[in-house]
């Protein structure tokens, strides 16, 4: 079945949108009462996917704008798009300030290109930033920090991170920091993160900061996972954390029951949480899981993290395929699903649309692709 | 032994001074100064020894310090002892390795702990000294002094809620308005708070907390406030940087910190109100710490401030504090008013010399500095001495036939003078055998004589200080052509050192 026109919010319908061209997400929420809310950025090959998406949906103005996490394929297009959409409100991940006067200081020194570039990246979006942090337009979140909105017509609360993660990576931004005033120099660990290498001493620490959004509607529950991580022996970390953090405060509603999940950190395995999905699913007959593959390094999403994913979610959308991730996901019993609907557009998405009685619809774009 | 006592009461003990003296981590130098001026106050005839206790030279300033603090526990007959206000033992404290100084680490560090150690001696014998705990209690178990907290400080600021009061009240008086302020604003609820405190650098992540919540105009202004030294308070004479008046700082800075942005420090704790100074106001440790870090983030606006605050004129009411303007002068870079301001203590120019030196090759006036440091401050300097030689050097190093007769010969008396005063330094020895070799001077039959000296056989020789000592001679030796001396010392030595081969070619010269 092929859509001419991209669905959009409505007083019956919620809408989320999942943009990922293979390196980049970006996620764009149509509330049904008409509010936008946009996390992150997706560029690709010059073109701002964000803002493309955005412009076909006839969107003039961003209500919330959610940067999750620091990492650059999340970030892309992000200061362009604030320019252009000059968002009510932004909601930053913790540590955001901290970074900022870390790029700042790095900046007075000489960084290789690679990570000069990404410093840049970084560096844009501060920039663009700075004004609405002065107008108190802007604020640093974490689980527990205020809601937006409200039941009706859409709320929106942080979930994660949890201080635990907020202070460890603090503590690491704190002693970059001290290195760059003593040495004058850019540290190797803040090259290395900035060049994106695995294994570097803060490689883990972008997704150890990345928001997570519960978004309720009525009865109907949206959970954008970011690039949230699992921490399998931390207890206190990451999705153990967050599940351990909302058992204790009595609001496991936040993630129990849910209709859709943006899938975490590209359907990696290291993001997969048993005991979370196991409350997503909860009382749902149907879950759609959106995913957005990252395609360098190792490729996601992991045959694992699929196979995890088998006895939970009942449908995904693949934002775009290569050939690895078809193979990947016909091993783990994945097969292409016929009730998804093909929009009339070439952008690299996939979207669900929400209804406030009955199952969510699937839509996929140019490249995307919908498995049962 | 009288046990001092910790006594954050800020009233005045009977007959003592009004004075405190507050430190920093970097500047006992100011402490002993300012010490000396406060109790020479004490004993009319002691004036001679405030004299010396100012004097610019490290060991006879506590030679004089000692005098006095001799004198400051003489004791009339029915008299209560005199004592001495001292504040922030932070700046005493001896610190970690990870904060020293890239340069005169050991003596600076030396002269931080005996300077402790005077006045803990001068308790121990009758002087009693008061010190405000800054930080927590924790913090002064570290301390060599008996210390009983008596805590009545209020918090000053936000008030916590109910809820964060037993947490606020867990935390040193200088952060408790900022975690009350972050509870009362919601920002934090108690439990999330605790989360926080309790991580490892939980008072930090404190400040950082707050800080991430100013907003950018806020911050801008606390970098500039930063910049300021806790005050030193003599004898009732304030200098001009010591106390921010509250309704008056957008002023004393020029214009560059609004109102607006003081009021919102005010309110999250990072500005406080003084307790000993009404209507006046402090910037508390952690936070001064922890913005100063971010110094580069924050340049050109902190170049700016220091620039601003070297040049303030004495405002005549009270005692200039030249030493307050001659840091800001070094922390600008401005050479000239910092030779102006560089009153009592020249220690301070070596930053900008090495400025000069290694970031601009301006070797010429690198070595203006150093001369003015020896003449004018600490005729027995032997890093002073050393770097006036080696910086009229550098010029020349390449051709040194070229080089005027004058030169050679003050270059030569810097760095022996440099070894008269530091005569286990093998760096120092080793350049100046380099420069008599590359002289002309036959060098070769002092050489076994200064390896016994520096690397005896009892001593295990560590490769650096090889390298410091046979890496010059050696360069010196093959500049003046004379190879084979060289080697022949370098064969004698290396079975006993091994290292001495690459000592010769400088692999070991560490940083």
């Amino acid at each position: 079945m092929l859509a001419s026109q991209l669905p959009r919010g409505t007083a019956k319908q919620l809408v989320v949108y999942a943009v990922g061209p293979g390196y980049g997400e970006s996620v764009v929420v149509l509330l049904p009462d008409g509010r936008v809310v946009v996390v992150d950025g997706c560029s690709h090959e010059g073109r701002n996917l964000t803002a493309q998406l955005l412009d076909a949906l006839s969107v003039t103005r961003i209500d919330l704008l959610v940067v999750s996490h620091p990492d650059s394929d999340h970030l892309r297009g992000l200061a362009d798009s604030i320019g252009k959409y000059d968002p009510a409100l932004v909601w930053v991940y913790p540590q955001y300030v901290s970074l900022r006067d870390l790029v700042a200081s790095a900046l007075k020194g000489k960084p290789s290109a690679g990570a000069g570039r990404r410093l840049g990246d970084l560096r844009a979006l501060q920039d663009a930033l700075d004004e609405r942090f002065e107008q108190n337009r802007a604020l640093e979140m974490r689980a527990g920090t205020e809601e937006w909105g409200d039941r009706e017509n859409g709320e929106i609360r942080v979930i994660a991170p949890l201080q635990a993660d907020i202070s460890e990576a603090g503590k690491d931004l704190r002693a970059l920091a001290r290195s760059i005033v003593e040495n004058r120099a850019l540290p190797v660990a803040l090259e290395d993160y900035l060049d994106g290498k695995k294994g570097s001493a803060l490689s883990d620490h972008p997704n150890q900061l990345s928001l997570a959004l519960s978004i309720r509607w009525g009865s109907r529950l949206l959970l954008l996972a970011g690039d949230l991580e699992h921490h399998a022996k931390k207890p206190h970390r990451g999705w153990n954390g967050v599940v351990a953090d909302l058992k204790r405060a009595g609001r496991l509603d936040r993630i129990r029951g849910v209709d859709v999940v943006k899938v975490a950190h590209h359907g990696s395995d290291g993001a997969f949480c048993e005991e979370a999905w196991k409350l997503h699913r909860e009382s749902r007959d149907v879950l759609v899981g959106l995913i957005c593959p990252f395609n360098r390094s190792g490729e996601l999403p992991a045959a694992a993290a699929l196979t995890s994913l088998r006895p939970h979610a009942t449908n995904l959308g693949v934002s775009s395929v290569s050939d690895t991730v078809k193979q990947r996901l016909a091993d783990s019993g994945w097969v292409h699903a016929s009730d998804a609907i093909r929009l009339d557009t070439p952008l690299p998405i996939v979207g669900v649309s929400i209804p406030a009685v009955g199952s969510p619809q699937l839509y996929l774009g140019g490249c995307g692709h919908g498995f049962a | 032994m009288v046990e001092p006592s910790v006594d954050v009461d800020t009233s005045r003990a009977p007959g003592s001074p009004l004075l405190e003296a507050f430190g920093d981590l970097d500047d006992h130098l100011r402490i002993v100064a300012a010490l000396g001026r406060i109790l020479g106050h004490l004993e009319p005839d002691a004036a001679k020894a405030c004299v010396t206790a100012t004097d610019n030279t490290w060991e006879r300033r506590r030679a004089g310090l000692q005098g006095l603090l001799a004198k400051a526990y003489l004791v009339q007959p029915g008299a209560p002892s005199r004592p001495v206000r001292l504040r922030d033992p932070d700046a005493l404290e001896p610190v970690s390795s990870s904060e020293r100084r890239r340069w005169d680490d050991a003596g600076f560090h030396q002269q931080k702990r005996a300077l402790l150690g005077d006045l803990v001696d001068a308790s121990n014998r009758g002087v009693i000294v008061f010190v405000r705990p800054c930080p927590t209690a924790k913090k002064l178990r570290h301390l060599p002094l008996h210390a009983r907290l008596e805590d009545s400080l209020s918090a000053s600021g936000t008030k916590a809620p109910d809820s964060g009061a037993a947490l606020t009240a867990s935390l040193s008086p200088d952060l408790r308005p900022i975690a009350a302020w972050l509870l009362a604003s919601r920002i934090y609820d108690p439990v999330d708070l605790s989360s926080l405190l309790a991580s490892s650098e939980g008072e930090e992540e404190l400040v950082a907390a707050a800080w991430a919540r100013l907003r950018p105009s806020a911050q801008c202004a606390a970098a500039s406030l930063c910049l300021v030294r806790p005050p030193m308070a003599i004898n009732g004479q304030v200098g001009p940087f010591a106390r921010m008046e509250a309704a008056a700082v957008d002023r004393r800075f020029g214009g560059r910190v609004a109102s607006a942005a003081v009021a919102e420090l005010r309110g999250c704790g990072f500005l406080q109100d003084d307790p000993a100074w009404p209507d006046h106001l402090r910037v508390p440790r952690p936070v001064r710490r922890f913005v100063q870090r971010l110094r580069l983030a924050y340049e050109p606006l902190v170049q700016d401030t220091h620039l601003f605050l070297a040049a303030l004129p004495d405002d005549g009411a009270t005692q200039a504090p030249l030493s307050e303007q001659h840091h800001h002068a070094i922390c600008s870079g401005d050479l000239r008013r910092a030779t102006e301001t560089a009153v009592h203590y020249g220690t301070d120019l070596r930053a900008i010399a090495r400025r000069l030196s290694q970031a601009e090759e301006r070797y010429d006036d690198a070595a203006d500095v150093y001369q003015a440091i020896v003449d004018r401050f600490d005729r027995e300097d032997a890093y002073a001495w050393e770097y006036l030689g080696w910086n009229l050097l550098q010029p020349f190093r390449q051709n040194l036939a070229q080089m005027p007769e004058l030169r050679r010969s003050r270059i030569l008396r810097s760095f022996e003078r440099a070894c008269e005063l530091d005569g286990d330094n093998p760096l120092f020895r080793g350049r100046l055998l380099r420069y008599r070799a590359q002289s002309g001077e036959d060098i070769g039959p002092e050489l076994d004589h200064w390896m016994i000296h520096f690397f005896p056989p009892s001593h295990r020789a560590h490769r650096t200080q090889l390298t410091w000592f046979v890496e010059p001679v050696v360069k010196g030796l093959r500049y003046a052509k004379r190879t084979d001396v060289a080697d022949a010392f370098v064969a004698r030595w290396r079975e006993r050192l091994p290292g001495i081969v690459e000592a010769a070619d400088g692999r070991h010269a560490g940083k």
